[in-house]
């Protein structure tokens, strides 16, 4: 990991921004918002109902989002985020890709990355740091 | 337009000349020089280039020298090596899988011009 990452993670909590971490599975949220709250704030929803709610409420760096969650996957979700926040940066894990959701992640989706379940804290934490990056890089140029 | 396959090439500019100002080069290096005579907004490249370059290769190193032109990947396949590294690394706006209808093609070059630059 980068040193600078390292670095951070042994500091008090680091604010890069909002970060909204969307699974149906409440002890992996926990996991993932336990690595990613050093570096960032954190929301959780359980569900697309939820995070759609939470949306409406501030504006987010980046959303990850799990694909298989009752009441809406998580790939259609991240379409219509771009649709609606187009600056957010989308990020899905996912345990399976079928070559129709290949495609859609980039055309419809856009997405920033997709990671394959079990997925590992380095490369989450990573991801997230870069798409947040991304964001900022973004508003920069806008 | 980077396409070494004259048949499709020639087809595809009869299709878009009257939406878009289109250039077309057979291989990565016609592409590199029309690059350097004029600005381009989009660039769409095929997959299989004759000159031994790939065109996700090609398209990731205009990434880093042409930042600000959109690019789409025309592919007769894909896997899911290709696609992260059409998200990640290459910043493609699309990946279009070859056959695809000269109406979709157009809606896509369209959708992307439409869009920032991944």
């Amino acid at each position: 990991m980068d040193p600078a990452l390292q670095a951070d993670k042994v500091a008090p909590k680091i604010n890069h921004g909002a970060v909204l971490l969307v699974d149906d599975e409440q002890p992996l949220l926990d996991l993932y918002a336990n690595v990613l709250e050093a570096y960032f704030e954190i929301h959780t929803a359980n569900s697309v109902h939820q995070a759609t709610a939470l949306l409406r409420q501030q504006e987010f760096k980046v959303v990850v989002s799990d694909h298989l969650m009752p009441g809406g996957n998580g790939l259609n979700f991240l379409v219509t985020l771009r649709e609606e926040y187009p600056a957010t940066q989308r990020v899905l894990l996912t345990g399976y890709m079928k070559p129709e959701m290949l495609l859609r992640s980039v055309n419809e989706a856009a997405l920033f990355r997709y990671l394959l379940k079990p997925v590992s804290v380095d490369e989450l934490v990573k991801t997230v740091v870069d798409a947040a990056e991304l964001y900022d890089q973004n508003a920069v140029q806008t | 337009m980077v396409e070494d396959d004259a048949a499709f090439a020639e087809m595809l500019q009869v299709s878009l000349a009257s939406v878009f100002e289109l250039t077309w080069c057979q291989n990565s290096s016609e592409a590199s020089v029309q690059l350097l005579s004029r600005k381009f907004d989009l660039v769409l490249c095929d997959h299989m280039l004759p000159d031994g370059m790939q065109g996700l290769e090609y398209l990731t190193q205009l990434r880093a020298s042409v930042p600000a032109m959109r690019r789409i990947l025309l592919t007769g396949y894909i896997n899911p090596e290709m696609i992260s590294r059409a998200m990640s690394i290459a910043g493609l706006s699309a990946v279009l899988v070859k056959p695809i209808p000269t109406e979709q093609l157009m809606q896509e070059l369209k959708s992307a011009l439409e869009r920032p630059v991944p």
